[in-house]
Protein backbone atom coordinates (compact mmCIF):
# COMPACT_ATOMS: atom_id res chain seq x y z
CA UNK A 1 0.00 0.00 0.00
CA UNK A 2 2.86 2.22 0.75
CA UNK A 3 4.58 2.40 -2.45
CA UNK A 4 1.20 3.32 -4.07
CA UNK A 5 0.86 6.49 -2.55
CA UNK A 6 3.13 8.64 -4.04
CA UNK A 7 1.72 7.56 -7.16
CA UNK A 8 -2.09 8.15 -5.82
CA UNK A 9 -1.15 11.76 -5.21
CA UNK A 10 0.35 11.80 -8.19
CA UNK A 11 -2.59 10.68 -10.20
CA UNK A 12 -4.81 13.05 -8.08
CA UNK A 13 -2.52 15.74 -8.79
CA UNK A 14 -3.97 16.13 -12.56
CA UNK A 15 -7.14 16.44 -11.31
CA UNK A 16 -6.45 20.29 -10.75
CA UNK A 17 -5.92 20.61 -14.50
CA UNK A 18 -9.57 20.26 -14.31
CA UNK A 19 -10.07 23.09 -11.78
CA UNK A 20 -10.76 25.91 -14.97
CA UNK A 21 -13.07 24.71 -17.42
CA UNK A 22 -13.67 26.73 -20.03
CA UNK A 23 -16.52 26.16 -22.49
CA UNK A 24 -14.69 27.71 -25.66
CA UNK A 25 -18.01 26.25 -28.24
CA UNK A 26 -21.29 27.64 -26.79
CA UNK A 27 -24.49 25.41 -27.72
CA UNK A 28 -26.12 26.37 -30.83
CA UNK A 29 -28.98 28.57 -31.00
CA UNK A 30 -32.50 26.01 -30.36
CA UNK A 31 -35.50 26.67 -32.53
CA UNK A 32 -38.32 25.27 -30.22
CA UNK A 33 -41.57 24.71 -31.86
CA UNK A 34 -44.59 22.89 -29.99
CA UNK A 35 -45.28 19.63 -31.23
CA UNK A 36 -48.48 20.16 -31.38
CA UNK A 37 -48.12 23.04 -34.23
CA UNK A 38 -45.58 20.61 -35.92
CA UNK A 39 -48.29 17.92 -36.77
CA UNK A 40 -51.03 20.13 -37.13
CA UNK A 41 -52.36 19.95 -40.80
CA UNK A 42 -54.88 21.26 -43.33
CA UNK A 43 -58.02 19.71 -43.92
CA UNK A 44 -59.08 17.73 -46.49
CA UNK A 45 -61.94 19.33 -48.59
CA UNK A 46 -65.38 18.46 -47.67
CA UNK A 47 -67.27 15.83 -48.97
CA UNK A 48 -70.59 15.90 -51.04
CA UNK A 49 -73.21 12.67 -50.61
CA UNK A 50 -74.93 11.49 -54.11
CA UNK A 51 -77.90 14.05 -54.33
CA UNK A 52 -76.61 16.93 -52.14
CA UNK A 53 -78.58 19.74 -52.91
CA UNK A 54 -77.16 23.70 -53.15
CA UNK A 55 -78.03 24.20 -49.81
CA UNK A 56 -75.11 21.49 -49.06
CA UNK A 57 -73.39 22.65 -51.36
CA UNK A 58 -72.85 25.98 -49.67
CA UNK A 59 -72.25 24.83 -46.46
CA UNK A 60 -68.96 22.58 -47.56
CA UNK A 61 -68.30 26.15 -49.03
CA UNK A 62 -68.43 27.62 -45.97
CA UNK A 63 -66.31 24.73 -44.10
CA UNK A 64 -63.90 24.70 -47.04
CA UNK A 65 -63.33 28.77 -46.43
CA UNK A 66 -62.95 28.26 -43.10
CA UNK A 67 -60.54 25.56 -43.06
CA UNK A 68 -58.90 26.97 -45.55
CA UNK A 69 -58.01 30.50 -43.02
CA UNK A 70 -57.06 28.09 -40.90
CA UNK A 71 -54.76 25.98 -42.48
CA UNK A 72 -53.05 29.99 -43.79
CA UNK A 73 -52.98 31.00 -40.61
CA UNK A 74 -50.91 28.13 -39.64
CA UNK A 75 -48.94 28.47 -42.65
CA UNK A 76 -48.00 32.01 -41.69
CA UNK A 77 -47.48 31.09 -38.28
CA UNK A 78 -44.61 28.35 -39.89
CA UNK A 79 -42.99 30.78 -42.16
CA UNK A 80 -43.13 33.46 -39.10
CA UNK A 81 -41.43 30.95 -36.53
CA UNK A 82 -38.35 29.72 -39.22
CA UNK A 83 -38.10 33.44 -40.26
CA UNK A 84 -37.65 34.87 -36.32
CA UNK A 85 -35.20 31.42 -35.89
CA UNK A 86 -33.28 32.46 -39.31
CA UNK A 87 -33.36 36.07 -37.77
CA UNK A 88 -32.31 34.83 -34.71
CA UNK A 89 -29.61 32.53 -36.02
CA UNK A 90 -27.82 35.25 -38.12
CA UNK A 91 -28.20 37.85 -34.84
CA UNK A 92 -26.53 34.88 -33.02
CA UNK A 93 -23.83 34.21 -35.30
CA UNK A 94 -22.43 37.95 -35.72
CA UNK A 95 -22.37 38.69 -32.24
CA UNK A 96 -19.90 35.42 -32.12
CA UNK A 97 -17.42 36.79 -34.70
CA UNK A 98 -17.60 40.03 -33.47
CA UNK A 99 -16.80 38.16 -29.97
CA UNK A 100 -13.89 36.43 -31.63
CA UNK A 101 -12.82 39.95 -33.48
CA UNK A 102 -12.28 41.85 -30.53
CA UNK A 103 -10.69 38.83 -28.84
CA UNK A 104 -8.28 38.31 -31.77
CA UNK A 105 -7.68 42.22 -31.59
CA UNK A 106 -6.49 42.23 -28.29
CA UNK A 107 -2.58 41.66 -28.05
CA UNK B 1 36.21 25.58 -6.45
CA UNK B 2 35.34 23.78 -9.20
CA UNK B 3 32.25 22.16 -7.70
CA UNK B 4 31.34 25.80 -6.38
CA UNK B 5 31.24 26.65 -10.32
CA UNK B 6 29.39 24.02 -11.04
CA UNK B 7 26.77 24.33 -8.45
CA UNK B 8 26.63 28.31 -9.55
CA UNK B 9 26.04 26.92 -13.01
CA UNK B 10 23.54 24.16 -12.01
CA UNK B 11 21.54 27.30 -9.94
CA UNK B 12 21.69 29.98 -12.72
CA UNK B 13 20.63 27.41 -15.25
CA UNK B 14 18.08 26.48 -12.82
CA UNK B 15 16.92 29.79 -12.37
CA UNK B 16 17.40 30.32 -16.61
CA UNK B 17 15.09 27.67 -16.67
CA UNK B 18 12.26 28.76 -13.67
CA UNK B 19 12.13 32.40 -16.09
CA UNK B 20 11.60 30.49 -19.27
CA UNK B 21 8.72 28.31 -17.91
CA UNK B 22 7.13 31.34 -15.92
CA UNK B 23 7.44 32.91 -18.93
CA UNK B 24 5.60 30.68 -21.19
CA UNK B 25 3.26 29.69 -18.12
CA UNK B 26 2.36 33.35 -18.21
CA UNK B 27 1.66 33.08 -22.07
CA UNK B 28 -0.16 30.05 -20.98
CA UNK B 29 -2.40 31.86 -18.18
CA UNK B 30 -3.05 34.45 -20.45
CA UNK B 31 -4.43 32.69 -23.32
CA UNK B 32 -6.97 30.94 -20.99
CA UNK B 33 -8.13 33.94 -19.39
CA UNK B 34 -8.77 35.40 -22.84
CA UNK B 35 -10.32 32.11 -24.25
CA UNK B 36 -12.38 31.82 -20.45
CA UNK B 37 -13.38 35.68 -21.40
CA UNK B 38 -14.63 34.60 -24.79
CA UNK B 39 -16.39 31.56 -23.69
CA UNK B 40 -18.22 33.37 -21.34
CA UNK B 41 -19.32 36.22 -23.61
CA UNK B 42 -20.47 33.84 -26.52
CA UNK B 43 -22.15 31.77 -23.43
CA UNK B 44 -23.94 35.51 -22.77
CA UNK B 45 -24.76 36.61 -25.95
CA UNK B 46 -26.12 32.52 -26.26
CA UNK B 47 -28.49 33.43 -23.46
CA UNK B 48 -29.60 36.73 -24.22
CA UNK B 49 -30.57 35.43 -28.06
CA UNK B 50 -32.37 32.56 -26.93
CA UNK B 51 -34.43 34.23 -24.79
CA UNK B 52 -35.50 36.97 -27.24
CA UNK B 53 -36.46 34.02 -29.43
CA UNK B 54 -38.07 31.97 -26.48
CA UNK B 55 -40.16 35.35 -26.28
CA UNK B 56 -40.61 36.31 -29.53
CA UNK B 57 -42.14 32.20 -30.38
CA UNK B 58 -44.02 32.79 -27.23
CA UNK B 59 -45.53 36.08 -28.59
CA UNK B 60 -46.31 34.24 -31.86
CA UNK B 61 -47.83 31.29 -30.36
CA UNK B 62 -50.28 33.51 -28.49
CA UNK B 63 -51.11 35.34 -31.58
CA UNK B 64 -51.85 32.08 -33.42
CA UNK B 65 -53.98 30.46 -30.97
CA UNK B 66 -55.87 33.66 -30.38
CA UNK B 67 -56.38 33.95 -34.35
CA UNK B 68 -57.61 30.46 -34.36
CA UNK B 69 -60.10 30.70 -31.56
CA UNK B 70 -61.08 33.90 -33.55
CA UNK B 71 -61.92 32.05 -36.98
CA UNK B 72 -63.20 28.86 -35.20
CA UNK B 73 -65.95 31.36 -33.48
CA UNK B 74 -66.40 32.81 -37.11
CA UNK B 75 -67.08 29.83 -38.51
CA UNK B 76 -69.34 28.16 -36.13
CA UNK B 77 -71.04 31.42 -36.27
CA UNK B 78 -71.44 31.68 -39.92
CA UNK B 79 -72.53 28.44 -40.42
CA UNK B 80 -75.27 28.13 -37.89
CA UNK B 81 -76.25 30.83 -39.57
CA UNK B 82 -76.22 29.90 -42.62
CA UNK B 83 -78.08 26.27 -41.61
CA UNK B 84 -80.68 27.90 -40.20
CA UNK B 85 -81.28 30.42 -43.39
CA UNK B 86 -81.40 27.29 -45.23
CA UNK B 87 -84.04 25.81 -43.05
CA UNK B 88 -85.95 28.93 -43.45
CA UNK B 89 -86.33 29.39 -46.89
CA UNK B 90 -89.60 27.84 -47.67
CA UNK B 91 -90.48 30.88 -45.29
CA UNK B 92 -88.84 32.90 -47.21
CA UNK B 93 -90.00 32.47 -50.21
CA UNK B 94 -93.71 33.37 -48.95
CA UNK B 95 -92.48 36.25 -48.28
CA UNK B 96 -90.50 37.46 -50.79
CA UNK B 97 -93.71 36.04 -53.31
CA UNK B 98 -95.89 38.29 -51.15
CA UNK B 99 -93.93 41.15 -51.55
CA UNK B 100 -93.42 40.74 -55.21
CA UNK B 101 -97.26 40.17 -55.51
CA UNK B 102 -97.37 43.67 -53.94
CA UNK B 103 -94.32 45.22 -56.51
CA UNK B 104 -96.32 43.63 -59.18
CA UNK B 105 -99.51 45.34 -58.16
CA UNK B 106 -98.22 48.80 -57.98
CA UNK B 107 -96.33 48.07 -61.10
CA UNK B 108 -99.91 47.84 -62.50
CA UNK B 109 -100.82 51.12 -60.72
CA UNK B 110 -98.46 52.84 -61.83
CA UNK B 111 -98.56 51.65 -65.47
CA UNK B 112 -102.61 53.09 -65.08
CA UNK B 113 -101.44 56.28 -63.80
CA UNK B 114 -99.08 56.31 -66.73
CA UNK B 115 -101.68 55.99 -69.39
CA UNK B 116 -103.79 58.96 -67.98
CA UNK B 117 -101.36 61.30 -67.50
CA UNK B 118 -101.77 64.77 -68.73
CA UNK B 119 -98.25 66.35 -68.89
CA UNK B 120 -94.84 65.05 -70.40
CA UNK B 121 -93.53 65.83 -67.03
CA UNK B 122 -95.96 63.56 -65.06
CA UNK B 123 -95.37 60.59 -67.32
CA UNK B 124 -91.63 61.02 -67.17
CA UNK B 125 -92.14 61.25 -63.03
CA UNK B 126 -94.40 58.01 -63.39
CA UNK B 127 -91.81 56.37 -65.85
CA UNK B 128 -89.05 56.89 -63.54
CA UNK B 129 -90.99 55.20 -60.45
CA UNK B 130 -92.03 51.90 -63.23
CA UNK B 131 -88.16 51.79 -64.18
CA UNK B 132 -87.77 51.52 -60.11
CA UNK B 133 -90.61 49.22 -59.64
CA UNK B 134 -89.42 46.94 -62.44
CA UNK B 135 -86.00 46.63 -61.00
CA UNK B 136 -87.53 45.74 -57.63
CA UNK B 137 -89.92 42.96 -58.97
CA UNK B 138 -86.28 41.57 -60.72
CA UNK B 139 -84.54 41.67 -57.89
CA UNK B 140 -87.21 40.02 -55.68
CA UNK B 141 -87.60 37.24 -58.71
CA UNK B 142 -83.83 36.73 -58.49
CA UNK B 143 -84.08 36.19 -54.73
CA UNK B 144 -86.89 33.86 -55.46
CA UNK B 145 -85.37 31.48 -57.54
CA UNK B 146 -82.05 31.48 -55.30
CA UNK B 147 -84.35 30.48 -51.95
CA UNK B 148 -85.84 27.78 -54.10
CA UNK B 149 -82.50 26.73 -55.50
CA UNK B 150 -81.40 25.81 -52.47
CA UNK B 151 -83.39 22.47 -51.79
CA UNK B 152 -82.69 21.53 -55.33
CA UNK B 153 -80.21 18.62 -56.36
CA UNK B 154 -76.72 19.42 -57.46
CA UNK B 155 -76.88 17.75 -60.99
CA UNK B 156 -74.47 15.30 -61.18
CA UNK B 157 -72.30 16.28 -63.55
CA UNK B 158 -71.65 19.16 -61.47
CA UNK B 159 -70.92 17.17 -58.82
CA UNK B 160 -68.39 15.53 -60.42
CA UNK B 161 -66.65 18.18 -61.10
CA UNK B 162 -66.83 20.01 -57.64
CA UNK B 163 -65.87 16.75 -56.19
CA UNK B 164 -62.54 16.62 -58.40
CA UNK B 165 -59.71 14.10 -58.29
CA UNK B 166 -58.83 12.80 -54.86
CA UNK B 167 -55.32 12.64 -54.20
Amino acid sequence: MRPLLPWLLLALLQLTGCAATVRLIPEPLACNIADAVLEQRCSEPSTLADGANFGDLLKAGIDDRAALRNCARHDRLLADTLRECKLATERYKATIQQINNTTAAKP
Amino acid sequence: MRNLVLLIVLLLGGAAGWTAGGWSGRTARADLARAEETGKAAAAAHAAEADTLKAKLASLSTDFERDKKKLEDEHNRQSSEASALIASSQSRIAELSKARSGSQTDLQRLRSELAAAKTPQEQKAITERIVVKQVEVQRQDGQIAGETCLAAPVPDRLLATWRGVAL
